[in-house]
């Protein structure tokens, strides 16, 4: 097994690039004959060519939907799933090109076009996704510094004792607003707070504030301040990177759920192409 | 008149319930007496839901009473069972209070007032009956008790376990869960316990959970308190309960009324007896922990046994069967004879004694083998132990060239070197000529070493003489290494511990035969790991070379063990042998380059260090998640818990950083894995490609999951085969509780695609990699 994995070999550059090279050799022969080949009216899908590719087509998309169960097949077989990953990816945005040659660029306003367009979306969503795979990995790790989300919760709830524990002095405004920041502090939730990394309404940021502003009088208290501050900005800064991990997290498959239902959308209108077709033959 | 009974059995434990089943069997007159108001109250009082051993697991159980390893409560119901069908004759509620008269009519008071007669008496009453108490004022107070049945029948009290032993150990860490738990020890550790035991109390004394008294006594008990003495001082604690564990002693007065004498004053000294089983008065027979066989399987076999001889049957012992199934590929039968010959022929045999000898039998195997058969290859991971007891076998040096080897004949022994240092086979070996082998385990053979300094001595001179030669001087005549070997020593070192110090005298050098050392040097106020060394390489030879001070610090980088070669005596070797002056000195220049490489580039050794640091260099296989490809999918845990039962072995999230390279909690199939230092099934094993697994057997004591360092083995109820997710939605989900047992990754070994959770990362993230090609990898540096 060891031979065959290799440290910081990415599904992009799988086995030297093997499926980009031979999605470019495919999608180039298919330019040449599509040059070459004459069908004495306007290139369409009828043609010998127009059904070669359409087949092929038809093909490779039911390739790229089985991607969805092969992730899921566990145990069976020899093969790696980021071998699979890379076919998927360089083999996705073949179709787009081999299934414009196949309609000899007829678009209009009919399922078949419809076809095209969800099938265009889905590679288009895929291709974003792979951009996230690229972008967020570095963020998730950073954002995390080595620990886990559990242990960063924990330390934010220990913050929250030590910041109230510090605060026993204090007066009852400053305790309500560590209170409140300790039970009321949400992240995620809705998918918009997901994405949002510093809310205007989060209660630790309240609380932090309003420490910040307060007024007490006496050495004691004055000190006592300081600590219960220098304790919120060490749980608002974890928080933070809590909150960028999440987003990062969201963001980093947030783009499957256009890109899957984009995809059963277009294996449903593949059928109706493919009945279509052969119905008015 | 004659006795009313054949046998009278005198307790009713493993040992006594045995033999009066064995009797009841036969259709002999017997009765068993028992002090308590049901049977064999020393499992009775075993804590409740205590999971009770088997061992040792090889010996074949001679008894009518079932007994297998499982929980207290189902062995008890087992054996009121079969004692009700065997119909044997038991008296409860009868304490012995005196044995009087002499074989062939015994009579034996009971505390009721009645006598019981018989021809023969059966002692089987153990040690449990007469607990050590403490013997301070107060002692009698009723907070203060010798035993625990159930630890759940307490909550939330203030509890002094007293006590260092495993029973101790044990109760302490159960009531833990829900009271507030001191253990007082007498001692500065807790060595004396099972290891298991004794990291599960360390364990919970670092968490806080129990807090220790080392080096104290108690002085004496009050109303709810105990006072305890110190090495600060005299100081009473208050609680609800004491729980004094100190151990058991032979009911001497008793057996001594009985006639029986002991050989010396010791309290814990036992009286003697002859191979049936019969003490100094003539019918009196003393079976189990009274007569030193401490273990259930051992007491039930001589019940059983001690019946057959006092009917006057030969029995021979229980396992020479299995010793005879063992020599059925030599067509013999002649189990002694056989075991004489080892004896003769294996010189490191030579300091056994019979009964060692015989144990170590069991576990052996016996190999007949045609010339040219191959015994092991080179590059497994098996490690057992190999003695010739006829013929010769070749080992083959270099496998390009089948010309070059080793001819190693009768009374030789080979394969040791897999079992000191835990790493793959360094040769093939084939059988030279038709030849008699025996094949000892692993752990059998660390046992032995333990146990027979000859032994280990013999094979510690003759390993180091090898290990030069294969490690340090290939070619070099055996004869010429005598002088380095006879200098030479075996250093231990633990983790941490530092082989020399950079600007030390270069005074030796040391082959790392077990582990791994890594290579420092102080660079701008900072210690910089420049280099790693494992197993069968060799450290320290800069200095000699050179002969100027150490340039470096060796440490080790986890427990390993060295052969530390004079530094003189190694430089005439190299003189008379310009061939092994010439291999060194080139070692010395490539490892010059490297370091210099590293301590002026600097950026790799922070990776090396980390790598180090988490304990890698002992693994044979990590898996390692590049984080700058991780999207955190979690399908690596997907595929791991679809593949295993329903249950992850692998923790993406959790473990170490550096940099982008993540080591999550997962195993790394270490050389010598902690996980089988102590299991007492011995169900940890390595298969030859080198999975480190655990089989069926497990019996969930956890001991293995405390004993790794890396926690990565749990503990967890695995169900069976996944089923399909229809038969999922349709079925009610089954309430059976599957017993825990220990898991952990095995690599997939049963997949022929290899590890699911590298095969199931879409990314390619997640690799599994030779620790040795990642640190060489990152050592050269990029």
């Amino acid at each position: 097994m060891n031979g065959e994995t290799r440290f910081n070999e990415s599904f992009l550059s799988y086995k030297g690039f093997k499926h980009l090279k031979l999605s470019l050799l495919v999608a180039f022969v298919v330019l040449v004959v599509y040059l070459w080949h004459d069908p004495g009216r306007a290139p369409n899908g009828g043609t010998w060519l127009g059904y070669t590719l359409g087949g092929l087509s038809a093909a490779l998309i039911i390739f790229l939907a089985w991607f969805g169960i092969k992730k899921r097949k566990f145990g069976s077989g020899t093969d790696l799933l980021r071998g699979w990953l890379s076919a998927h990816v360089y083999l996705g945005v073949l179709v787009v090109v081999l299934s414009l040659f196949h309609s000899g660029f007829q678009l209009g306003l009919n399922l078949h076009s419809l076809l095209w367009t969800l099938v265009f979306l889905t590679v288009l969503s895929g291709m974003y996704g792979v951009f996230c795979y690229a972008r967020y990995p570095s963020i998730l790790t950073g954002s995390r510094q080595g620990l886990t989300r559990a242990e960063m919760l924990m330390q934010m709830s220990d913050l929250d004792m030590q910041a109230r524990d510090a605060a026993i002095g204090l007066g009852d405004d400053v305790n309500r607003a560590l209170l409140n920041a300790a039970e009321n502090t949400q992240v995620g939730g809705s998918i918009s707070k997901m994405l949002n990394v510093s809310p205007a309404d989060c209660p630790t940021k309240r609380a932090l504030d309003y420490v910040d502003g307060a007024n007490v009088s006496g050495e004691a208290q004055e000190a006592a301040l300081r600590r219960v501050h220098a304790i919120l900005i060490r749980k608002a800064e974890l928080l933070r990177r809590l909150r960028v991990y999440v987003r990062a997290a969201t963001l980093v498959r947030l783009w499957l759920y256009f890109h899957i239902p984009l995809s059963i959308a277009a294996l449903v209108a593949l059928a109706a192409h493919v009945l279509a077709v052969f119905f008015y033959w | 008149m004659s006795a009313e009974f054949k046998i009278a059995i005198i307790g009713s434990g493993p040992g006594g319930l045995s033999a009066a089943g064995h009797a009841a069997e036969l259709g002999v007159s017997h009765v068993l007496l028992e002090k308590a108001d049901h049977l064999s109250d020393t499992l009775f009082k075993f804590q409740k839901g205590k999971f009770v051993m088997a061992t040792p697991d090889v010996l074949p159980l001679r008894s009518p009473m079932p007994f297998s390893a499982g929980q207290r409560e189902d062995i008890l119901g087992n054996w009121d069972k079969t004692a009700e069908d065997l119909k044997i004759n038991a008296r409860l509620n009868s304490e012995v209070t005196a044995v009087e008269g002499g074989k062939g009519n015994f009579s034996i008071k009971i505390a009721d007032g009645s006598v019981v007669t018989a021809e023969s008496i059966v002692l089987g009453i153990g040690l449990q009956g007469n607990l050590n108490k403490l013997r301070i004022p107060g002692a009698e107070l009723p907070h203060i008790q010798y035993q625990l049945d159930d630890p759940d029948e307490y909550e939330l009290e203030r509890i002094i376990v007293i006590g260092a032993g495993d029973a101790a150990i044990e109760n302490a860490v159960a009531l833990s869960a829900k009271n507030t738990v001191y253990i007082l020890n007498r001692g500065d550790d807790f060595s004396r316990a099972k290891s298991g035991n004794e990291s599960a109390i360390m364990s919970a004394i670092d968490s806080g959970k129990i807090t220790p008294f080392y080096r104290a006594n108690s002085i004496s008990a009050g109303e709810k308190t105990l006072t305890i003495e110190t090495p600060d001082g005299e100081t009473t604690v208050e609680c609800d309960r004491v729980i004094a564990r100190l151990g058991a002693s032979p009911p001497r007065k008793f057996v001594e009324a009985c006639g029986v004498t002991f050989p010396s004053e010791a309290r814990n000294a036992l009286p003697e007896c002859s191979a049936q089983y019969e003490s100094n008065v003539p019918g009196l027979y003393i079976v189990g922990a009274l007569g030193g066989y401490p273990l259930i399987k051992q007491a039930m076999n001589q019940g059983y046994e001690v019946v057959e001889y006092i009917v006057g049957n030969d029995v021979e012992p229980a396992d020479a069967p299995i010793l005879k199934e063992k020599l059925k590929v030599l067509g013999t039968q002649d189990v002694d004879g056989f075991l004489k010959q080892v004896r003769e022929s294996i010189p490191i045999f030579n300091g056994l004694n019979a009964l060692m000898l015989r144990e170590m039998m069991v576990e052996a195997t016996v190999h007949r083998c045609a010339p040219g058969d191959v015994i092991f290859e080179k590059n497994d991971y098996t490690n057992s132990l190999y003695t010739i007891v006829e013929g010769s076998v070749a080992i083959l040096v270099n496998e390009n060239d089948p010309n070059q080897r080793f001819i190693l004949g009768k009374g030789d022994y080979f394969g040791e070197m897999g079992l000191i240092s835990g790493r793959r086979r360094t040769a093939t070996v084939k059988a030279e000529s038709a030849c008699v082998l025996v094949e000892i385990p692993r752990r059998t053979m660390i046992k032995v070493r333990g146990n027979a300094d000859d032994v280990r001595d013999a094979m510690d001179r003759e390993a180091a003489i090898r290990q030069i030669q294969s490690y340090i001087a290939p070619g070099t005549p055996r004869d010429q290494l005598f002088g380095v070997a006879d200098s030479a020593e075996i250093k231990s070192f633990k983790m941490g511990e530092v082989l020399f110090n950079e600007g030390d005298e270069a005074d030796a050098l040391y082959l790392v035969r077990k582990g791994s050392v890594s290579v420092s040097k102080r660079l701008g106020g900072k210690d910089i790991v420049l280099n790693y060394a494992p197993a069968g390489n060799y450290v320290g030879e800069m200095g000699l070379l050179s002969n100027a001070p150490r340039s470096a610090t060796v440490t080790a980088a986890v427990a390993c063990e060295t052969i530390r070669i004079d530094g003189p005596a190694f430089k005439d070797l190299m003189n008379a042998n310009p061939k092994l002056k010439a291999s060194v000195e080139n070692k010395f220049k490539d490892r010059l380059a490297q370091n210099e490489r590293i301590s002026q580039t600097g950026n790799s050794g922070g990776i090396l260090q980390f790598l180090l640091d988490q304990g890698v260099s002992e693994g044979t296989d990590v898996l390692v998640i590049d984080e700058s490809l991780c999207v955190g999918c979690d399908n690596c845990e997907k595929a791991c818990a679809a593949t295993h039962g329903g249950v992850s072995r692998l923790d993406r999230e959790a473990g170490p950083t550096y940099q982008t390279m993540h080591i999550p909690t997962s195993c790394r199939h270490c050389e010598n894995p902690h996980c089988m230092t102590d299991c007492p099934p011995d169900a940890i094993k390595r298969s030859p490609s080198g999975e480190v697994y655990i089989e069926d057997s497990c019996i969930g004591c956890g001991n293995c999951a405390r004993n790794c360092p890396y926690g990565v083995i749990q503990l967890a109820s695995v169900e069976g085969k996944r089923s399909s997710f229809l038969s999922r939605m349709l079925s009610k989900k089954s309430d059976d509780k599957t017993p825990k047992k220990a898991v952990k990754c095995d690599m997939c070994r049963e997949f022929e695609g290899g590890p699911s959770c590298v095969r199931a990362c879409p990314t390619g993230a997640a690799v599994r990699v030779a620790p040795s090609s990642l640190l060489q990898l990152q050592g050269k540096g990029s």
